[in-house]
Parts: C-alpha cells; structure tokens; sequence
C-alpha cells in the first residue's frame, strides 16, 4: 500500500493532537518527506481550527460553579415531583379498584342465594374503608419503598427511555434524523 | 487564538462506580461529587448545539438529570459483578439532546456561542475577521449536520477533548474505529469547505 494511503487515516488524528508516540512518529518521519501529505496536513489544521469553538468565557466558567448545586437541586425537586405523580397515580388505581369491588359486591349480593355462600361478597362499608387506605400517601411511599425505587416517572424529564439492556439502549440513543 | 487541542483523560471508571453506588445509597453528595467530576466536557458537548450558554447549561443539566435517572431505575437489573457505563451513558445522552436542541430550534443561528466567548484575536483586520468568523460558522453548521457517528466522535474528540481511546469506550467501538471515523469527519468537512470555496 502506498504509504499515504495507509498514513492519511492517522493525518486528521495529527492535527487533532491525540497520537500513539509510536504513530506519531511514523506521521512525522511521512511528513518529512512528503509534500502532499504535509499540504494535507495543514488543510485539516487548519478546518479543524475553524471547527472549533471559542474557550468558554470568564462568565461561563463562573456560572459552572454554581452548576452542581443548582443540577442537585433540580434532582431533588424532579424526586418529588415523581412521588407526587406516583401517589397520584396509586390514589387513581386504588379508586379504580375500589369501585370494581363494590360492583362485584353489589352483583354477588343480588344473585339469589349469595348470603349462603358467604365470604364472596364484600360489605360495601369494608370496601370503601379499603379504598381509603389504598389512596392514603403512606402507603403508596410504603410501596414504592418495597419495590425499591419509585413506582412510576411521570413527568417528561423524569422519564428516561435508557433501559438497562444494552440492545434497548442502542435504540434510544440511535437518532433518527440522522443517515 | 485558542490553546491548542488537548485530550484530558476522564478519572478511572471505578471512581465513578464508588460514586454512582454511593448515590444509589442515598448519599448526596455523591451526586454533586459526580456531577463536578463531568460538568466540563458534559458542558462543553453541549455548547456545540446551544445558541447561548444558558442553553448550553440547560441542556447539560437535563443531560445529568437523565443520566441520573436511567441509573437510578437501571439499578434493579443491574448486574453487580459488571461496571455501570454511567460515563459512557451521560455523554451519549449530552450529544442527544444537543442534536435533538438543535433541530427542534427553528430559531437556531449559525452565530451561536461566539457572540458570549472571550479572546477575539486584534492581530487581525476587521475584514479578515469576518471573513474568518462567515467560515467558521459554516464549518461550525456543518460539523452539526454530519452522520450521527461521526458527529459523536469529533463532538467527544474536539469538544469534550477527550484522548480517542475514550472517545471509543463511549461509543463502543475500537480505539482504530475512532480514528478513523475522525478521519472521515474531517475530510467531509474539508470537502464541505472547498465546495464552498469553489461556488460562485
């Protein structure tokens, strides 16, 4: 292989200043003698200079030192807002399931003979007092403490579509607009 | 003019997993410890995509927030005996909504973040210096328009400023791979440059 062809990989990694000692010097002792490949060299300098943006201002490293306290107050206020949407979220199924037991209670109870059978219909009293306690914050933290984490992210940035699994993980990150 | 490229290694990837384990604990302040640790080049991926600093900051905050959030709910099913690619996660998801930042805003000019930085060159004539700032802007446009991979190799190459080595452990692929991706970056741009040039 003509030896600027297998260096001209290595060419933009020069300008970029990150080479092995052992590849820089290869790319050194090419430049030496080659001109088109010095040329080369200097174009993508020079491209990569213009690529490049400006230093971060005075004021922008001055606000990157309020950064972790204000990105860890944003964490603790992003917490509770999920907290809140996941009692809001236990209190709403709760109710749900609540009202399907009175209705299977109120049908039992009406069916001929259901107070012989006892035990399958449910006082509609102990359901509502279920229902109650079911909605209660307490147990839905209590719940979400027993799973080990919250019991759902609600809110837009709270959700995070980064499952563990690395195939998952290719997809979410894989960007559509892209070729 | 601005010091030349460096590649800053990132701390080693046990730290982190001390760190990240320590949050998942409950401890705090492991949280901002991490969050220091990343906020330069999580900061300096995003301003390639940001209009102005603020939004820059915005979106490497968003970029923690999900990071933190992905490990946090990541933590049941992860397995212990392998380290936690929360690093690798965090820029990923940076350069992501950078892109996404940039696409959605339909107000997004190519003057960008110049406006905000420090160090014009005086050396230069006025002329000279528009000329040089019309180039780089458009340079600068079209390094947001490259193919995802290439976008995210010289993103963690040129902005984060990170050693190539890195830049493949975060994008998993071999260190060779990053190079050359980089090579092809580059010359899309140069070719990109000289179009321009040659167009009336």
């Amino acid at each position: 292989m003509n030896p600027c062809d297998e260096l001209a990989p290595l060419l933009a990694a020069h300008a970029s200043g990150d080479l092995s000692a052992e590849e820089r010097t290869r790319i050194e002792a090419h430049l030496e003698g080659c001109e088109v490949c010095r040329a080369e060299r200097e174009i993508l300098g020079e491209t990569l200079a213009l690529a490049r943006l400006p230093a971060p201002s005075e004021l922008e490293q001055h606000a990157l030192g309020a950064f972790a306290g204000q990105t860890r107050a944003a964490w603790k206020a992003q917490e509770r807002t999920t907290r809140r949407d996941a009692r809001f979220a236990f209190g709403g199924l709760a109710a749900v399931a609540a009202a399907a037991l009175v209705a299977l209670s109120v049908g039992r109870a009406q069916l001929p003979g259901a107070h012989r059978r006892g035990g399958l219909s449910v006082p509609a009293g102990q359901v509502a007092s279920t229902a109650s306690a079911a909605s209660d914050s307490e147990l839905a933290l209590a719940l979400e403490d027993m799973s080990g984490g919250p019991v759902a992210y609600a809110s837009e940035d709270s959700v995070s579509p980064y499952a563990f699994d690395p195939e998952v993980a290719s997809t979410v990150f894989s960007d559509e607009g892209d070729e | 003019m601005r010091p030349s490229l460096q590649a800053v290694p990132s701390p080693p990837a046990d730290a982190d997993e001390a760190l990240l384990r320590a949050f998942l604990d409950g401890k705090t302040g492991a949280f901002e410890e991490l969050v220091k640790r990343y906020q330069q080049p999580v900061y300096a991926l995003c301003r390639r995509y940001a209009r102005r600093p603020d939004d820059a900051r915005d979106l490497a905050q968003r970029a923690f927030l999900r990071a933190f959030a992905a490990a946090k709910r990541a933590n049941l099913a992860w397995n212990k005996s392998e380290p936690f690619p929360f690093r690798a996660w965090l820029f990923r998801i940076a350069i992501n909504l950078g892109k996404n930042h940039a696409r959605d805003g339909a107000r997004w000019q190519l003057v960008s973040i110049d406006e905000h930085a420090a160090g014009a060159d005086t050396a230069v004539s006025a002329q000279q210096k528009l000329e040089r700032a019309e180039a780089s802007a458009r340079v600068r446009a079209a390094v947001v328009d490259l193919p995802r991979r290439e976008r995210e190799v010289f993103n963690l190459r040129v902005d984060a400023e990170l050693p190539f080595a890195e830049v493949a452990r975060a994008l998993g692929i071999t260190e060779n791979n990053a190079k050359v991706t980089f090579h092809h970056a580059m010359k899309r741009l140069q070719s990109m440059m000289q179009a321009q040039e040659e167009s009336p």
